[in-house]
């Protein structure tokens, strides 16, 4: 076996039970509560892997079967990372009335915009690898983490240009979709290209990549549960407490504008 | 295939500045310390006249066209400045809501969510304005009105008044 095959399959073996054991995690820690999609994203992506795995070396698994439970769970998965996002935005507009309605019309264009231009990218350069079923579908992988992570760097710059705080679970789940999706993208840009019919050293590296990328992100998430939350600065403890004079000449010259 | 390559290179550029936005912050923690010193001043009057139409409409009536266009480019210039130094400010000042939010203090607590509201919507306001400024100077006579920023900015130096009366942070009123 080659190196990098041999590699990913390990990355393989020991990210799927850390899948489970932070699957088991958010449910116990009752984190459905707050971020109930997450949780539901986490249990089926856990669910789908072990799938895939045991499906990958049950001898009266045919391959048709496990290409049709890969897409499945692709499938599903997707659904909810972008659910996962959208989770994450409307939790940080929850301290900021004034934003919702913008920042959830404003996400709502951001998504319109995104589609728009994937669509004319898979228009403009469609899948051309030689394995066409797979190349299809790397290609559809390819618009679906174009638009996750348009979504994930709109969030990011909203949320920056409005100075909203955020809890670090929140960057951390933010950071390990944004992981899987930029790695993502990178990959099925290429596979959906020059996915061959039979397995080679290219699509054993993608392999790889995808898989660090999952292990990444698992333990991302695995840290930012773990660690504890960080606690804000309170600035105005550290200020002075004895500056009516200003704030009230302050007052008395708006009051006579 | 080149295509892809673009995409790669976006995937990666996406994925470091990602990883810099999750770990940024909105400010420096040395402006959060002393606000007062950071905050631009801001002449709420010269920037409501500048916008005001019937001044627009008086300059128009006395100026040769090539003159008006460059004034009224200049008088642009300077409302853009005075509308970033705004949104820099509310920023500012948004933090400094967030942090006497999470004071014990009922009061403090209710004045500190009225100023992130009235900070929000200033930036909201700019947000929407500057684009607007801009395409003004490249097309000189484009109505604009961002009469709501002045209102709002007023509105917001108020509110920090208020914070500041229960809960002083040195030299932030003067500032404004």
């Amino acid at each position: 076996m080659p190196f990098a095959a041999l590699t990913w399959h390990l990355i393989w073996f020991v990210r799927v039970p850390l899948h489970v054991v932070l699957a088991i995690y958010v449910v116990r820690r009752n984190l459905r509560r707050e971020f109930p999609i997450f949780v539901y994203y986490i249990l089926w992506t856990a669910a789908a892997s072990t799938g895939l795995l045991l499906m990958n070396y049950a001898p009266y698994v045919s391959g048709d079967e496990y290409a049709m439970g890969y897409v499945f769970g692709v499938a599903v998965g997707n659904i909810l990372s972008f659910g996962v996002i959208y989770e994450v935005f409307r939790y940080m507009l929850r301290g900021y009335p004034a934003l919702r309605a913008t920042g959830t019309t404003l996400f709502a264009w951001a998504t319109i915009a995104l589609l728009v231009v994937v669509v004319a990218l898979a228009w403009y350069s469609p899948a051309q690898g030689e394995g066409h079923f797979m190349s299809g579908l790397f290609l559809l992988e390819r618009t679906i983490n174009i638009v996750m992570c348009g979504l994930l760097l709109f969030v990011f710059l909203f949320c920056g240009y409005f100075g909203l705080s955020r809890r670090s679970l929140v960057s951390g789940i933010t950071l390990g979709l944004g992981i899987l999706a930029s790695l993502g993208l990178a990959t099925t840009a290429i596979r959906s290209q020059i996915e061959a019919g039979t397995r080679n050293q290219y699509t054993e590296i993608m392999e790889l990549i995808t898989q660090a990328a999952f292990l990444a992100s698992v333990l991302i998430w695995f840290a930012y549960l773990l660690l504890p939350e960080r606690t804000p600065r309170t600035v105005v403890k550290t200020l002075p407490t004895h500056d009516l004079e200003t704030w009230n000449q302050e007052l008395q010259r708006l009051l006579h504008q | 295939m080149t295509v892809s390559i673009i995409l790669v290179v976006v995937a990666f550029l996406a994925l470091v500045l990602l990883i810099r936005l999750t770990k940024g912050r909105a400010l420096a923690p040395h402006i959060l310390e002393n606000p007062g010193s950071h905050l631009r001043a801001v002449d709420v009057e010269a920037f409501r006249n500048l916008m005001d139409p019937s001044e627009e409409e008086f300059l128009r009536s006395r100026l040769e066209p090539h003159e008006f266009r460059k004034l009224e480019r200049e008088r642009l210039r300077a409302a853009i400045e005075y509308l970033s130094a705004a949104a820099e400010n509310a920023a500012i000042l948004l933090r400094l809501g967030e942090a006497a939010r999470r004071g014990p203090d009922a009061a403090t607590a209710a004045a500190a969510d009225k100023l992130i509201d009235d900070a929000i919507r200033l930036r909201l306001y700019a947000f929407q304005a500057l684009p607007r400024l801009y395409l003004a100077m490249i097309l000189p006579g484009m109505p604009i009105s961002p009469a709501r920023v002045a209102d709002s900015y007023e509105r917001m130096t108020r509110q920090v008044i208020l914070l500041g009366l229960q809960h002083p942070p040195s030299g932030v009123s003067s500032a404004l």
